[in-house]
């Protein structure tokens, strides 16, 4: 399990950015005791850093100058300057990355997942294929393949990116608003019909593989996961 | 009267000279009566001299006065000849050090402010990220729903007060580079993937990927940033936000058109106006008169024009030519 060490003053944001980190499978450790940093980093050996910038007595660009004359791990600044020179002085101090506030918890998680895959080349922890279980329905999100006993379908990656959303969250309601936001890509955005056209999609595949579970709409609100009696 | 006399004493020095030294010369030529003409010929000379010498001493002087000053620092006269310039050059000098003063003064003040407002809306980031955080793990939930909402709407409207203190200082670090529009409005448009989703409006870009512009990467961004703001915001739901390129002689013009609410020509030209929120402003209560104010600014300092064709209810496009 990775090590992630978060060195910001503010401990309500440390706690709460540790919670949710933690539920990504990572160990998080919240430096306490601001002026001894370099203590502290030496005895816990992280192997990421969340960084904020106004820290008491020395500012994180300090901190920064300091651990990376030991170390090269990856750190990334958490700051609420959006400025493009505090953006490149952070990186000329040797950050690897940075994250203004307020921030977005998944853009965390997705800058600390890039950052440990690119410093440790580790794919073996991250690519081992997800499977989502659901009774007899089996989800490969690698493989894009939805599985029901002994049929199996193969789905496109928007599909996937919705059924797992499904899966993951049966039998609750997900909204419109969540599932757009899956589906969104950043070349080609969504169109007014995204959303319907995957969702028939779905269905059909789920028909396919005669699944015991269906997509029913909410009215409203959004879609849900339900199984068939 | 130090200086009344001092700046008349020429006139005195006249009269003596035309008077006594002329007449008594005058008189030694022959008398007054056989002279006349030569007396009144002389003096005259004499009068044309002494204003002739009376003027290149305090030309300076008379042209402050007639000219219209442009800059402060035109209080200040040089080289003064002339005690009158003297003393008025060293009146001046006083009036400007007091202005300057104050301006310093002024300036110190207003700086201090700029600091205070820029260091608090920083401050008010971590507290705004703590609410935003748990209430995106509370997601599910419909209150923490809107709060989030809340909390984005405030960070927008802090983000604008940040442009909006930074627009003086803008000037000092334009970089005119050549950029990609097509990769720069689809940098926007991702920026803004959770407000186009939450208002269900679908963008629709229609611009080559060869097109390019030249002007300031960061400052156009904010454009274009916030005109597909306003374009979201007062948009109708389910409708799309359009971004397509018209070429004019020498011309690249990006359009940005929404379907919604639009804006009543009678507000058209007020839009770019500070404080100026107009009907719309009226009914939705949202819009703080900033955002289109800092638009025109921004443009104004690329050199790019900017205009709006709206029919209400209809659709409003936003033109930038480049």
């Amino acid at each position: 399990m990775y090590k992630i060490m978060i060195i910001e003053d503010d401990i309500t944001i440390a706690e709460s950015l540790s919670a949710y980190i933690e539920k990504y499978n990572y160990e998080v450790f919240i430096v306490r005791q601001l002026e001894k940093i370099m203590d502290e980093f030496n005895e816990y050996k992280p192997d990421l850093i969340l960084l904020d910038v106004n820290l008491p007595i020395y500012d994180g660009f300090f901190w920064c100058r300091e651990i990376r004359n030991i170390s090269s791990l990856p750190i990334i600044f958490i700051s609420a300057r959006t400025g493009d020179l505090e953006q490149i002085y952070a990186m000329d101090n040797g950050a690897d990355d940075y994250i203004v506030k307020p921030f977005v918890l998944d853009v965390v998680i997705a800058k600390i997942n890039a950052n440990i895959r690119r410093a440790y080349g580790d794919y073996s922890n991250l690519t081992k294929e997800r499977i989502l279980n659901l009774k007899d329905l089996s989800l490969y999100c690698e493989a894009f393949i939805l599985k029901n006993r002994d049929r199996e379908v193969r789905l496109t990656k928007k599909e996937v990116e919705l059924l797992s959303l499904f899966i993951e969250n049966h039998p609750k309601v997900i909204s419109r608003e969540e599932l757009l936001r899956a589906l969104w890509d950043d070349e080609m955005f969504v169109e007014e019909n995204t959303l319907n056209v995957n969702i028939t999609r779905i269905r059909k595949r789920l028909t396919e593989v005669d699944a015991r579970f269906l997509i029913e709409s909410v009215r409203g609100v959004g879609y849900r996961l339900v199984e068939v009696e | 009267m130090k200086l009344f006399i001092k700046h008349h004493i020429s006139f005195i020095v006249l009269f003596i000279l035309v008077f006594i030294c002329l007449g008594f010369t005058i008189e030694v030529l022959g008398g007054i009566e056989n002279n006349f003409k030569y007396f009144v010929f002389l003096s005259f000379f004499l009068l044309f001299i002494f204003l002739a010498i009376k003027y290149f001493r305090n030309y300076r002087i008379y042209n402050a006065f007639s000219n219209k000053p442009k800059e402060l620092k035109e209080i200040l006269l040089h080289n003064p000849k002339s005690a009158l310039e003297e003393a008025f050059s060293q009146n001046q000098r006083e009036y400007f050090k007091i202005f300057n003063n104050k301006i310093l003064e002024l300036e110190s003040i207003q700086k201090q402010y700029k600091m205070f407002i820029d260091q608090s809306i920083h401050q008010m980031k971590t507290p705004l990220s703590v609410i935003s955080m748990i209430s995106q793990k509370n997601g599910e939930d419909e209150s923490f729903k809107k709060v989030l909402a809340q909390v984005n709407n405030l960070d927008y409207h802090l983000s604008q007060t940040l442009k909006f203190l930074r627009l003086s200082d803008i000037e000092k670090d334009i970089q005119i580079e050549k950029i990609n529009l097509r990769a720069l409005v689809v940098e926007v448009i991702n920026d803004l993937k959770d407000f186009f989703i939450l208002n269900a409006i679908y963008p629709s870009v229609n611009i080559d990927e060869d097109i390019f512009v030249f002007t300031d990467k960061k400052q156009i961004k904010n454009v274009i940033y916030q005109i597909t703001n306003n374009g979201i915001k007062y948009g109708r739901k389910d409708s799309k936000l359009i971004f397509d390129i018209k070429s004019d002689i020498g011309n690249t013009i990006l359009n940005i058109t929404n379907d919604g609410i639009g804006i009543v020509s009678s507000d058209i030209d007020r839009v770019f106006d500070i404080f100026y929120t107009g009907e719309n402003g009226r009914t939705y209560g949202e819009s703080s008169g900033v955002g289109l104010y800092i638009v025109k600014k921004v443009l104004d300092l690329l050199s790019h024009h900017i205009s709006i064709k709206s029919i209400p209810n209809e659709k409003t496009t936003f033109s930038i030519y480049f």
